[in-house]
């Protein structure tokens, strides 16, 4: 048996039929049942285009504000988060960094563990 | 049959509302068992709705009898409650130095439940773990976010087999809801919350450890201390277990206001699978302390309170401290450990507050 298979096998069994497999495909920024709502929202200056294409379609923009990364940092977040979705077109890729870093930045100096990739 | 969400209070921090990530503030923490409303919630990703009269619960792997559970079928199998305190290995991410990503949890991941369930260890039984078995993968029911990779944590035998270890279907003798993993979810007390695999799909018996990116990338830890902002590469991390020796002052609140006078500190402490021998209290930031009375139900998974009357004669500014000390000799250290995903942080606890006359 291919390993390969035989995992990815595995996986597709363990979601029952009736279950919708995915929310951000959807494009389900928040939880549509939250019994709570963060006030957090994404400052209206330039690049605000870019992360709401790239970011926000799937997860709620408080997942955002709540972060104090250095640019190393958000280039590794990011990184996962193309893992997971889908490349950010590379003429906005700066633009998205410029952004995140200007806002959530960190405001001392960065250390190379900055924004080591957690869940 | 379409799982309820929990109502919640509006008091508690809301990290993020897609996926739901709310911290209860300490306060609200009070009591021996963390009210449903009150209580945190961590999500990975988008909270399924599930129809709990078509959920099944698959059973199968290294097992003789591969099962397909309903929840009727586990609800006549004799069940057991256990009281264990859940915290979330981030819980105090935001106080470490340098920062990392991830949700900025401050004092309140954590809270307290009865849970009531079939031993993991029945079900094990029932399907026959073949002599092969060494780990259980327990996979959850999450809607990835894009193509997040599923939600898969991995049990070693041995804590599978603990008779404490739950497959859940109520919490406070209620109903599961929704947000915390309706109908049913994995309980694995004394470990850090993540192993408490919410909506529960699937039990597999294996001999090798899963190769999720939920086992093999996150919720790991330096094998040994690491200087700050280090990189540390993977062959070098663990994966997490038991939950650290910590407490958590409930009362007073940070900011508040009292009369000279006797003055009540309270709180809990835990030490995941260790039970707590002392707490020690200080109300002059650590400069002189007093042992706490250990109080209320001791439950062996579930966290203990300790209560403290100070006498503060004169006005004046006061940092209130606890520190608590387990079985083993474990005590809370003064500098946590930093680590790259900003885990088990668990410094003294500490409470600004004034006394006015």
């Amino acid at each position: 048996v291919n390993p390969k298979a035989a995992r990815a096998a595995w996986l597709a069994c363990g979601f029952a039929a009736g279950l919708s497999l995915t929310a951000g495909a959807q494009g389900n920024a928040g939880d549509e049942k939250a019994p709570l709502r963060s006030q957090a929202s994404l400052p209206d200056t330039p690049g605000i285009d870019v992360a709401k294409a790239n970011c926000t379609g799937c997860h709620g923009a408080a997942l955002i504000v709540g972060q104090r990364l250095a640019r190393t940092g958000w280039d590794r977040e990011v990184a996962k988060m193309e893992r997971w979705s889908r490349p950010v077109p590379s003429a906005d890729r700066d633009r998205l960094l410029d952004y995140l870093v200007r806002h959530f930045g960190l405001t001392r100096t960065p250390s190379p563990a900055d924004g080591f990739t957690g869940p | 049959l379409a799982a309820q969400s929990a109502s919640k209070d509006p008091r508690l921090l809301v990290h993020s509302d897609g996926p739901l990530d709310y911290e209860t503030p300490p306060a609200l923490l009070d009591y021996y068992l963390t009210p449903i409303e009150s209580f945190y919630v961590r999500s990975h990703m988008s909270s399924p709705t599930i129809d709990a009269a078509i959920w099944r619960l698959a059973i199968d792997g290294d097992v003789m009898t591969p099962a397909n559970m309903s929840l009727d079928d586990l609800r006549r199998l004799p069940s057991v409650s256990v009281v264990a305190t859940l915290e979330c290995a981030g819980n105090g991410r935001a106080f470490f130095d340098p920062p990392v990503a991830g949700i900025q949890w401050r004092r309140g991941a954590v809270g307290t439940a009865r849970w009531t369930g079939v031993p993991l260890v029945q079900l094990l039984r029932h399907a026959g773990l073949r002599g092969t078995a060494a780990h259980v993968w327990a996979a959850g029911a999450d809607r990835p976010y894009g193509s997040q990779p599923p939600f898969v944590r991995n049990v070693p035998l041995a804590k599978a087999l603990d008779a404490s270890t739950l497959v859940a279907y109520a919490m406070n003798d209620r109903p599961l809801p929704r947000e915390h993993g309706s109908p049913v979810r994995l309980i694995v007390p004394g470990w850090e919350g993540a192993y408490s695999v919410k909506w529960l799909s699937r039990l597999t018996a294996a001999a090798t450890a899963s190769d999720s990116f939920w086992v093999a990338n996150a919720y790991r830890y330096p094998a040994r201390p690491v200087a700050p902002g280090a990189a540390v590469p993977p062959d070098q991390m663990v994966p997490l277990t038991g939950l650290v020796v910590k407490s958590l002052i409930t009362t007073p609140a940070e900011g508040t206001i009292v009369a000279p006078g006797p003055i009540t500190i309270g709180g809990f402490a835990w030490a995941g699978e260790q039970a707590i021998a002392r707490v020690d209290v200080s109300v002059d930031g650590g400069t002189t302390w007093s042992q706490a009375r250990l109080t209320g139900p001791q439950d062996r998974y579930a966290w203990r309170r300790f209560e403290h009357v100070a006498a503060i004669a004169r006005p004046q500014a006061c940092t209130v401290v606890s520190r608590a000390t387990d079985a083993a000799g474990r005590v809370q250290p003064i500098v946590p450990a930093w680590n790259p995903s900003g885990y088990l942080w668990n410094a003294p606890d500490v409470v600004r507050i004034e006394v006015r006359a």
